[in-house]
């Protein structure tokens, strides 16, 4: 069935004023989840992990988009003095330092460098002079911070690469192999005598990942994934995405606790589906049909409570982000998506949930219909937000431009 | 993909506790109960046992021997 939203309200829409944040205009919110304020002021609104060494750091609206997230997952790290292979492997080594070192061998082996801890994915450029007595050295990239003459790291450029001639030399990588652990010099399978100097890290192009995204509520449910594996990307190769994106295979969040949903409540959500069918947004079930989720599917969006499906009759589509509108007023579920007129289906049913919310993947037994795609944002209201939805609709559209 | 089996959830998570603290992530760092704990979490087995993916672990020879390259997950309870 399907109504005009004002026959549906049958009352006056609220408007929103300039100026006014999302919990300013609706503020009961069981819990809301954003880069941006929802608050109007300077929230934390989510902890992330960089990939290169799993150090983690909130972060306020304000740091998301001033730069210093992606800053703090490209942070070069420290490198210390060379290290020399241990045993039959090493060079003969002088001059040692963080930047650089007179190498010589006559036994055609050697390695030496600096530990660097970094993931698949990530790019690192370096830069270093050399000067070339005797030999054809080589640098290359290796797995295990302890040094040895294999474990050479995979990346996606040829490897090694030659230095072979007194000259100044700049290199990127881009890591497909989680191990890597070292920047080295290995002395190219013939005799050696060379000089590197001014080494340093210029460039370094993370991952961020994202362990909590904070409730910006009040209520202090967080949406958390401990488990670094099952995290969303925020950076992905050093390019802040300035959303969450889950992989569509196991990238999840579960709530720090229950949302206490009866028998009336409402989603706002802003995402963009990479393709497939069966995608959960948010899921709230104890089982099959106990509970609610908001997803799409069929190529709709779908808000199911209980036994009842309110399906849009718009396609969301693929990859191209949308807002999603999901409501239950106590006698009608209702869905829509970029602020057409809700498709409306009759229930009078309650809910009673005690398993945690997930986000992007489902709610009980083990998680599974994994969300493949991006989430901006996700509002969540215990109760009817049907008089609030032109004006909350109004404010995220304003933010993002969709439609 | 390599898997170990574990009878119990339990002892599994006791598994990826120690990759975890191994790894040095911020949950075992900050002792605040907050952060990253985990590299992977157990999944629940057809037959009930737990399957640790264990792919990007250090192992030692005995778990080297002992672990499988699939296993098959619950039935999908899902009514879609």
């Amino acid at each position: 069935m399907h109504v005009s939203l004002d026959s549906a309200l049958g009352r006056q829409r609220r408007l929103n004023s300039v100026g006014e944040s999302v919990l300013q205009i609706a503020s009961s919110a069981a819990a809301a989840y954003s880069l941006r304020s929802l608050t109007g002021g300077d929230p934390v609104v989510v902890r992330v992990r960089r990939s290169s060494n799993d150090a983690e750091q909130d972060f306020t609206s304000s740091g998301v988009s001033s730069g210093a997230l992606v800053n703090f997952v490209n942070e070069i790290q420290t490198l210390g003095t060379v290290t020399n292979s241990s045993g039959n492997n090493g060079f003969t080594l002088t001059n040692t330092s963080s930047t650089g070192f007179t190498a010589t061998t006559d036994t055609a082996t050697g390695v030496c460098g600096w530990p660097y801890t970094a993931k698949a994915g990530d790019k690192i450029t370096v830069s270093f002079d050399a000067v070339i007595r005797s030999g054809t050295p080589q640098f290359l990239p290796r797995r295990a911070t302890a040094l040895s003459s294999d474990n050479l790291a995979s990346v996606v450029s040829d490897s090694p690469l030659s230095v072979n001639s007194t000259a100044s030399y700049s290199f990127e990588f881009t890591y497909d192999d989680d191990q890597a652990g070292s920047l080295t010099f290995s002395e190219g399978d013939d005799n050696a005598d060379f000089d590197i100097s001014n080494f340093q890290v210029t460039v370094f192009k993370g991952a961020g990942l994202v362990e909590t995204w904070y409730d910006q509520s009040g209520n202090s449910n967080d949406a958390v994934q401990a488990t670094a594996g099952s995290q969303p990307k925020i950076v992905n190769a050093g390019s802040f995405l300035n959303e969450l994106d889950f992989d569509g295979t196991d990238d999840n969040f579960e709530l720090t606790s229950v949302l206490g949903m009866t028998s009336a409540g409402a989603i706002f959500s802003v995402a963009e589906s990479g393709g497939g069918n069966d995608k959960l947004i948010l899921d709230n079930r104890d089982s099959g049909v106990d509970g609610f989720r908001l997803m799409r599917f069929n190529n709709e969006l779908q808000y199911r409570w209980q036994s009842a499906t309110a399906a849009t009759s718009t396609n969301p589509g693929t990859n191209t982000k949308f807002i999603a509108f999901a409501n239950h007023d106590g006698s009608n579920a209702s869905a829509a998506v970029n602020g057409a007129t809700a498709t409306t289906t009759s229930d009078t049913s309650s809910i009673s949930v005690v398993a945690k919310p997930h986000i992007g993947a489902r709610s009980f037994s083990s998680a599974a219909n994994f969300w493949d795609g991006t989430i901006n944002e996700l509002i969540i209201y215990n109760s009817d937000q049907n008089a609030n939805r032109s004006a909350l609709q109004t404010n995220i559209n304003s933010h993002y431009s969709i439609f | 993909m390599l898997y170990l089996i574990y009878a119990s959830k339990e002892a599994a998570i006791e598994r990826a506790d120690e990759e975890g603290k191994e790894l040095g992530f911020d949950y075992w760092i900050e002792d605040n109960g907050q952060g990253t704990r985990w590299l992977t979490y157990p999944n629940e087995t057809a037959d009930h046992m737990w399957a640790l993916d264990v792919t990007n672990y250090d192992l030692d020879e005995s778990e080297e021997s002992s672990t499988v390259d699939h296993y098959t997950p619950l039935p999908d309870p899902d009514d879609d």
